[in-house]
């Protein structure tokens, strides 16, 4: 049977969906591996998918999706600890409100691509941030809201890490799916062709500058997903959570997990919390450690975690075929590098 | 919509289409009618303009001067979006197809384009209906055993054929074809030509050809283009009987070879 | 496009992003200053070339053990910020950490201490995910640190959550972190009012001044600073007149000049040592020179090394309260120096502020360890109440237990900014205050007398 054959691919989901829900249960400290690792990856990859999402179908790189996170987060954090509303209402507005900077954001910063994309959505983000410092009223600046204790929905109580993990799982997931599900829609269809080529798709008679703002849009709408995941973590917004350092942590786990996979986006999380909370093992500046492993991922992992299976069979290809002259000439043909990066633009499963 | 197919405007009608770039005159001050059902080629050699006066019609490029007319309504100043939607299709000279989607994904986005509606969320899965277009259309051009293949692992040529196909998938009224021929081998010429004889007369053809084996064979009427400017128009054999058009065109391209 | 040429494109982008990443990290290394004080003594703190504490022999705290302490061991965790804007403070705080413990021979009553780092980047997200790490999974007994304001409010909010474990601040300055935090947080350094001292008081009876006007940065930290000094200004008769608040981090304060009145005896700045130079620089610009006296923030490296004459002149006068002062008539202080350059000979000049508040926090911590023998068998009842009671003579004045909050009083310090022997500007110490305690509700923006 071979390996990717559906049978075995689904096997294979279902053994890890079920890993991941007897999890919480079978850790050791599980105060510490259910909360600093289990719910912060799935947050993070949350984050991560929302930018994967982003660039996978549409190539734009955001860098801004924590301004989204924030937009959330802070308008929870403001009705609930300051105005005194209780949760649902809240996030409900919270990822409404996330949607509709998504919108108005992208519908100036879409025009622009490539590196100006990328600067245009991080000084997004450092916007948040300084809006975040000194809109003190609604934000209480640079204290930020805090204190905030997570509620009981339809007797889920989020206090418990358990409980709080699970949930948060379950919207991973659900996120997840739909993301999978959207790449085989007539809009996924879409978004990946506008990304390859625009001209063509105008030539086609379809909006470009349209799907992209409703991309951008969803993306912001996975991100303030991730900042209402986010808030019962922390149990506090601050204007450091969308600061620099966190804008970073999500691209970083982003690219490590493998910037054109979905599943990458978790992976990457995933390992970004590991190096982040094992870090002082080998040294207390964890943050140049993410910088290290980030480069060295970019330099020599382009596709990230998700993609070194491919990469590596990539190889083994290219060495298989380079020593059998017999068929060297129809490699010569496509060229391994093509070849290559033929592989690093594929999504991996 | 217009009065599009009703027979009574022209299906294309250029006049004095202009595009300077900086200092050079791309296209300069052409004219040009194309009725219903018309199958015209336009040649010329490399840099007489072809392609931009193609763009210009297609909508990628803002003429600097003249109007273009679809179907009796002016376009001159809609984006290229909505002329696709008008009945418009084109290929590329060089091909720009979804590289990282399979043949099959690539047809049926250019049958899903607007103004069909086409529910955005349903997944393409269930799409029955346009799935079996798709096939269709993949037989037609040629590809019919590689719907699963992505675009980027296609041949050249192969990547020509479905880049006709896309342009076949928006119901062309009017269809604009950009060297499809390029690269090709002689038995995929043979099948181009085929497929372009057969194509229902209700479609108007323009095509701009390097090859004249095709372009005289397919074209009713023939275009000369040369430096930007309409050099003349006629028949095919108004076309083999110029001894100015073997001067600028043919006989430049006998050097080459 | 071939497949080739989207690759480079695809490689080409990635090394920018790799630049971007790399740049962006010693970009956040050089960030906000964030609500500590950093006053006259530490030099060096932020703006240190990031060389001279990068090759220092590495600050041995058993980092690298914390899989197998012995059994008996006691276990403290450590929250520092050696990442962002306060890393060299935090590594000099870590320093403080380490003579402390040589002090006690890293024992009590043969019981070994082991200290395990965790190293956050100031931020109160990263510091509750650290102290949480220590507590979930590395099973210490105490939590120490944080090193920043609003690390210290999320990690006591968060130490409520975790009764059995008991939490000493290091340095951070946050009003709630004790007004608002749990029985088992424990602090010996200043809150923001504290930091203030009774710098109101003075500056109206000794100093003379009638009428301010206050410049502040508008964050919680010079809310409190700003705030008790107002409030003690205003109760011994004097008059506010006018407070303008300033994002953090401004650097155009001609509109704050401009409406600024002209009958006031002196501007009470809140605001950053750097910020202070501009705001001066662009008052003697405009024409209006008020002297400025101002909080534990304001008078730093960049003020004392402010050039030009009338900046200069301006600068010299500035009074000033702070919690550390490098006391040289001190017999503690001295002791404290000597040690630290003896065990430190690349460490700061003078021991950086954090240095003195680490050394303050940590070593009373050990006190109240020794005081009960090691023993936290009893749920940390006994440690607690040792830290409620320990007393000693620190290097910048007596620590004598804390508050019904958990708060401990401080030492303050008014200093002057002076010419030196060596025509360089320093500080003169004016008065030394102590017992100076929190004020019980942390305080609100003022925008005048209360």
């Amino acid at each position: 049977m071979r390996l990717s054959s559906p049978a075995v691919r689904w096997t294979a989901r279902g053994v890890l969906l079920a890993a991941l829900i007897i999890y919480p249960f079978v850790v050791p400290q599980p105060g510490f591996w259910v909360v600093n690792i289990g719910i912060k990856s799935l947050w993070l990859g949350v984050m991560a998918l929302s930018l994967i999402f982003l660039y996978k179908f549409t190539g734009l790189l955001s860098l801004g999706q924590l301004a989204f996170w924030g937009a959330a987060g802070y308008t929870i954090g403001y009705l609930v600890q300051l105005q005194g509303w209780s949760f649902a209402p809240a996030i409900a507005l919270g990822i409404v409100f996330g949607i509709l900077l998504g919108a108005l954001v992208g519908s100036f910063a879409i025009r622009a691509s490539g590196v100006y994309f990328l600067m245009l959505t991080l000084a997004v983000a450092q916007l948040m941030y300084f809006a975040a410092l000194q809109a003190s009223q609604f934000t209480r600046g640079h204290q930020g809201i805090t204190g905030i204790r997570p509620p009981t929905f339809l007797g889920l109580d989020l206090v418990s890490a358990r409980t709080q993990y699970l949930v948060a799982l379950t919207i991973a997931v659900l996120l997840y799916v739909l993301c999978r599900y959207i790449e085989g829609t007539p809009f996924g269809l879409a978004l990946r062709g506008l990304r390859d080529s625009p001209e063509r798709m105008r030539a086609l008679g379809y909006n470009v500058y349209a799907y992209k703002v409703v991309a951008f849009s969803f993306a912001a709408f996975i991100a303030s997903i991730g900042g209402v995941l986010a808030i019962f973590y922390n149990r506090q917004i601050v204007p450091d959570g969308v600061g620099l350092i966190r804008t970073i942590d999500v691209l970083i786990a982003a690219v490590v997990g493998g910037v054109i996979s979905l599943p990458g986006a978790f992976i990457g999380a995933f390992a970004l919390t590991m190096v982040q909370n094992f870090s002082q093992f080998f040294t207390s500046r964890y943050l140049t450690l993410t910088g290290v492993v980030f480069v060295v991922v970019v330099l020599f992992f382009p596709q990230g975690i998700a993609g070194l299976w491919r990469q590596f069979t990539g190889y083994y290809l290219w060495a298989h075929d380079r020593w059998r002259p017999a068929t060297r000439d129809a490699v010569e043909g496509k060229g391994v590098g093509a070849g290559a990066a033929q592989l690093s633009e594929r999504s991996t499963d | 919509m217009t009065d599009s197919g009703n027979g009574q405007a022209q299906a294309l009608r250029v006049q004095g289409l202009s595009r300077r770039f900086g200092g050079i005159r791309a296209v300069s001050d052409v004219d040009l009618d194309v009725e219903h059902g018309d199958r015209v080629s336009v040649i010329g050699p490399n840099g007489a303009g072809k392609s931009t006066l193609f763009n210009l019609i297609a909508g990628l490029y803002k003429p600097t001067g003249g109007t273009v007319e679809l179907f009796g309504e002016d376009i001159t100043r809609l984006p290229s979006r909505k002329r696709a939607q008008r009945g418009l299709t084109r290929t590329f000279q060089t091909s720009k197809l979804f590289l990282d989607l399979t043949v099959a994904d690539n047809l049926y986005l250019s049958l899903a384009a607007p103004p069909r509606s086409v529910n955005p969320l349903r997944s393409v899965l269930r799409d029955a209906e346009r799935s079996a277009r798709v096939r269709e259309l993949a037989e037609q051009v040629g590809l019919a055993g590689q719907t699963e293949t992505p675009a980027s692992e296609l041949s050249h040529g192969e990547q020509r054929q479905l880049e006709v196909g896309m342009a076949l998938g928006g119901d062309p009224k009017l269809l604009l074809l950009d060297e499809p021929a390029a690269g090709f081998s002689p038995s995929e010429r043979a099948h181009l030509v085929d497929m372009l004889t057969n194509l229902a007369p209700s479609i108007t053809l323009l095509l701009i050809e390097h090859d004249m084996d095709i372009a005289l064979v397919i074209g009713d009427r023939i275009v000369v283009m040369h430096e930007g400017k309409k050099l003349m128009e006629g028949t095919p054999d108004d076309i083999r009987q110029s001894t100015e058009v073997h001067e600028i065109y043919l006989g430049k391209r006998h050097e080459d070879t | 496009m071939t497949a080739l040429s989207r690759a480079s494109g695809w490689r080409k982008n990635w090394m920018l992003l790799a630049m971007f990443g790399v740049l962006s990290l010693i970009a956040t290394a050089c960030g906000v200053e964030d609500d500590v004080a950093v006053d006259e003594v530490d030099d060096d703190i932020v703006d240190e070339p990031a060389d001279e504490p990068e090759e220092e022999p590495e600050v041995d705290e058993d980092v690298d053990e914390p899989a197998e302490p012995a059994d008996d061991a006691i276990v403290i965790g450590h929250v520092n910020a050696l990442e962002g804007p306060f890393a060299a403070g935090a590594e000099d705080g870590s320093r403080a950490v380490e003579l402390a413990l040589q002090e006690f021979d890293s024992e009590i009553n043969g019981r070994p201490i082991e200290v395990i780092v965790e190293s956050s980047d100031t931020t109160p997200d990263t510091a509750v995910e650290r102290a949480r790490k220590l507590v979930e999974q590395d099973g210490v007994d105490i939590v120490y640190g944080p090193l920043s304001g609003s690390e210290g409010v999320a990690i006591s909010q968060y130490a409520a959550g975790v009764p059995d474990v008991t939490f000493v601040d290091a340095s951070s300055g946050g009003a709630e972190t004790t007004l608002e935090g749990p029985d088992n947080y424990f602090r010996f350094t200043a809150a923001g009012d504290q930091q203030g001292g009774n710098f109101g008081t003075y500056a109206y009876e000794e100093l003379g001044i009638e009428r301010v006007a206050i410049v502040a940065e508008d964050y919680a930290f010079p809310h409190a600073l700003a705030g008790s000094f107002i409030t003690q200004f205003c109760e011994a008769g004097g008059e506010v007149t006018e407070a303008f608040w300033v994002p953090l981090g401004e650097s155009d304060y001609s509109s704050v000049i401009a409406s600024m009145p002209t009958d006031v005896d002196a501007i009470y700045g809140g605001i950053g040592g750097s910020d202070a130079v501009n705001f001066l620089q662009q008052s003697i610009e405009f024409g209006l020179e008020i002297p400025l006296i101002g909080g534990s923030i304001l008078v730093d490296e960049t003020v004392l090394a402010a050039e030009g004459a009338d900046l200069r002149d301006a600068v010299e006068d500035i009074v000033a309260a702070a919690p550390v002062f490098a006391d040289e008539d001190n017999a503690e202080w001295v002791d404290f120096e000597e040690r630290y350059h003896a065990e430190f000979p690349d460490g700061f000049e003078t021991p950086s502020l954090f240095a003195a508040l680490y050394y303050n926090s940590f070593k009373s911590l050990l006190h109240a360890l020794e005081e009960v023998g090691g023993d936290l068998d009893d749920g940390h009842e006994g440690l607690r109440n040792a830290l409620s009671t320990v007393a000693w003579d620190t290097p910048i004045g007596p620590i004598d237990g804390v508050d019904e909050n958990n708060q401990g009083a401080v030492s303050n310090f008014i200093f002057q900014v002076v010419e030196g022997d060596d025509g360089e500007l320093t500080t003169e110490l004016l008065r030394r205050d102590d017992g100076i305690e929190q004020h019980p509700e942390p305080f609100e923006r003022l925008d005048g007398c209360p």
